[in-house]
């Protein structure tokens, strides 16, 4: 296996006649936190939706942990964990009974133990008998965080992953995820919460109308704005109008 | 209020259109009335008595608003669940200033609307039609055209009615129903024959009379129904936080035996239809009153009317049909956006279909054919019947599951479709009812082969079906 955990070239998506991404290439290492910003309808969660075989790419290459998405996108999806953009567990089951569902459908052994240490890492004991659908928001985004890393993949996509959850829940997923890369895995983390990618990313790419306009390491990126990101962010942006 | 009938109508033609063509979408209500132009010509062919042909026309109307109207069920499930990223307006007019009980009958008058469109008025026009053609009751034709819409829509806001009912307190519900079956028992002596029924069923009433004081009576009372069952309905969650205990884990390992690759998505299915309202209660409201109905309405017909011929193959053929009516629901609720992000394939989630249709459509359906063979001792017939129905429900469903995929509530209204589901069906269905109607000595022997090559084919739809549709999601 090599190092490289997500390659893609010339990676396009066109509906109908908007091209929402537009000739992206990126590189993801392994044990790297990825930071994937932009602004609104720029193209994040559509990349996200082609990386890991949700969507058909128009045109171009993404090897995903060296699997070629379009043709085995169940494959990739086997060996990624995914928190989607939009928390919909199944109305009518229980936290327990999802984890279980996600346990069965990833072919996991009796994996209690671990089903519990989400109910108690991210503090949701409480609620882990009630129905999805009378869930407040934030407990539905917990547990799709757990459903995400249940199985210990070597590379998650996050999409937008913190943005209802309290200080303190937060706090300490941002360190489970620095913990977990340092194990070499790899993270690939689509947000607006520029703090969030300052804290937690080696590398950042900031995509706008669906093209990259920059790609580089968080040091080489906020080098001219003193080390602010926001600055950085807002006039790159500003810059590729 | 009408702002939002408006938009909701338009949101329903582009959830038909995102997939499909918007062309063809228009062209379907066309087949409709061509379907029902051939139907009507060959049936003007057969000898039948003219108020028996009425009585059945105005029958099947009824049973078609029975088997749509189950509104009720949906109600709080429709206004609170947004299926995956889709999200209707029924379910964000919440925030808007408007009542959600008014929401709901809005939806529900879209849904009225739309089914008139789509498929109740096309049919009468090609009746219209027909009579043209073989000339004969020209002049009733538009009181025909009258008393069927209305008969629709007796059948729907008396299924809404119900559907209310249950889903306020299953305990109401049943004592209600008891009471009223009871009642009618009891009375039966009074109302049991063929005068009372035909004039107090206002529709044929209307038709047979013409007087306006029927329309009136027969325009006011599903109209009041209607009215009744948004009063009763339930929009808010009575116990809005509910605990569970652990279904999925047993239920899993049961069923893991006997569905080894597909028993988490189909264990999650089953508890899911058991805890929504709109769940399993679909299958007896879609399904089982509308089958009970024609299955009296037939006797009723043939004790007291005229003798018409029906037999029991006749109708464990008509059970099979209408048993696929269960695939429309079993997707209606699980929404593909449910798996995008596993590792789970078109192919695994259609297998799953597959497996659940098969267990809920032949256990209902096995119960209600043997119900009916029971009841009018006719246990010599129950092995051709029980062929019957099973071979007719695997095939209509294969056709289904071929040209429709994973949404056949979407793509059975796209013309293409809907023309590739008349033609594979038709040549079986056909066949099927001769042989039910035949009386031969030796039915068995002629069925038994026939069916197992009808199940062949049946296979082979629904292999061919796993391998067009992975292609068309998750484009
Ligand atoms: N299924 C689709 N069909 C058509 N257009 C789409 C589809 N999905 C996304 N788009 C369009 O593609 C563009 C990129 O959308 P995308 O969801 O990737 O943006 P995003 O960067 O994730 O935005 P946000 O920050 O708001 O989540 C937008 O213009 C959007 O309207
Ligand atoms: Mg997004």
């Amino acid at each position: 296996m090599t190092d490289k955990m997500i390659t893609t070239e010339h990676l396009t998506k066109q509906f109908g006649n908007l091209k929402a991404i537009d000739s992206i290439s990126i590189e993801i290492k392994k044990g790297e936190i990825f930071g994937f910003l932009g602004p609104n309808g720029a193209g994040k969660t559509t990349t996200i939706n082609i990386l890991t075989g949700q969507m058909k790419a128009t045109d171009g290459i993404a090897k995903i942990l060296g699997i070629d998405v379009n043709k085995h996108p169940v494959k990739v999806r086997e060996n990624i964990g995914i928190v989607p953009e939009q928390e919909n567990p199944p109305s009518f089951l229980t936290p327990v009974e999802y984890l279980e569902f996600i346990s069965k459908i990833r072919h996991l052994k009796e994996n209690k133990k671990d089903i519990d240490f989400w109910f108690d890492f991210l503090e949701f004991n409480e609620h882990k008998n009630t129905l999805c659908k009378d869930l407040s928001r934030g407990t539905k985004q917990k547990l799709m965080i757990a459903q995400a890393f249940i199985h210990n993949p070597q590379l998650v996509f996050i999409d937008e992953p913190l943005i209802n959850l309290d200080p303190m829940i937060q706090k300490k997923i941002k360190t489970y995820i620095i913990n977990y890369a340092k194990k070499g895995n790899s993270i690939f983390i689509s947000t607006h919460v520029l703090e969030i990618a300052q804290e937690l990313c080696d590398k950042i790419c900031i995509i706008n109308r669906g093209k990259i306009i920059a790609c580089d390491s968080l040091k080489n990126l906020t080098k001219e704005s003193k080390g602010n990101l926001e600055t950085a962010f807002i006039s790159l942006v500003e810059k590729n109008k | 209020m009408l702002t939002l009938l408006k938009n909701m109508l338009k949101e329903e033609f582009r959830i038909h259109t995102a997939m499909f063509s918007k062309w063809l979408f228009f062209i379907f209500p066309l087949i409709i009335t061509l379907a029902s132009v051939l139907i009507s010509i060959s049936i003007s062919t057969i000898d039948i008595p003219t108020q028996y042909l009425i009585l059945l026309a105005h029958g099947a109307f009824l049973f078609y608003g029975l088997s749509v109207g189950s509104f009720g069920l949906n109600a709080k499930d429709a206004l609170k669940i947004r299926l995956g990223n889709i999200s209707f307006l029924a379910y964000s007019s919440k925030i808007l200033p408007i009542s959600p009980k008014k929401v709901f009958m809005i939806f529900a008058i879209k849904d009225i609307l739309f089914y008139l469109a789509f498929t109740i008025i096309p049919v009468i026009i090609g009746i219209a039609i027909t009579s043209l053609i073989i000339n004969i009751y020209t002049e009733l034709i538009p009181i025909l055209f009258v008393s069927l819409t209305l008969s629709f829509l007796y059948g729907l806001s008396l299924s809404f009615l119900i559907s209310v009912l249950y889903s306020r307190s299953r305990q109401e519900f049943l004592i209600a129903s008891s009471i009223l079956t009871l009642a009618l028992i009891i009375t039966k002596n009074i109302w049991l024959n063929p005068e009372t029924i035909i004039s107090y069923f206002h529709p044929i009433a209307y038709f047979t009379t013409q007087s306006t004081q029927t329309l009136g009576y027969s325009l006011i009372t599903p109209l009041i129904l209607f009215a009744i069952s948004i009063f009763l309905l339930e929009t808010d969650e009575k116990n809005t936080h509910r605990d569970a205990k652990d279904l999925f884990k047993n239920l899993e390992k049961q069923i893991s035996k006997r569905f080894q690759k597909t028993s988490s998505i189909i264990s999650k299915d089953i508890i899911d239809m058991h805890r929504s309202i709109a769940g399993f209660s679909k299958i007896i409201f879609s399904f089982i009153i509308p089958i009970s109905i024609v299955w009296f309405m037939l006797w009723f017909i043939s004790e007291t009317l005229v003798p018409i011929k029906y037999s029991i193959l006749t109708f464990a053929l008509i059970i099979g049909i209408v048993s696929t009516s269960i695939y429309n629901w079993l997707n209606e609720f699980d929404s593909l956006e449910n798996y995008r992000f596993l590792p789970v394939s078109i192919k695994n989630i259609m297998d799953a279909k597959i497996n659940l249709y098969l267990l809920i459509s032949l256990i209902s359906s096995s119960i209600i054919l043997l119900t009916i063979v029971l009841s009018m001792n006719k246990i010599n017939l129950i092995f051709d019947a029980f062929i019957i129905m099973i071979t007719s429900s695997i095939y209509v469903f294969s056709v289904l599951i071929y040209v429709a995929g994973l949404t056949p509530n979407i793509a059975i209204y796209d013309a293409k479709i809907f023309v590739k589901y008349l033609a594979y069906n038709l040549p079986v269905l056909v066949t099927l009812y001769v042989i039910t109607l035949a009386d031969l000595d030796n039915t068995t022997m002629i069925l038994l082969p026939l069916s197992l090559f009808i199940l062949y084919i049946a296979s082979k739809n629904i292999s061919k079906a796993k391998k067009i549709w992975t292609d068309k999601y998750f484009k």
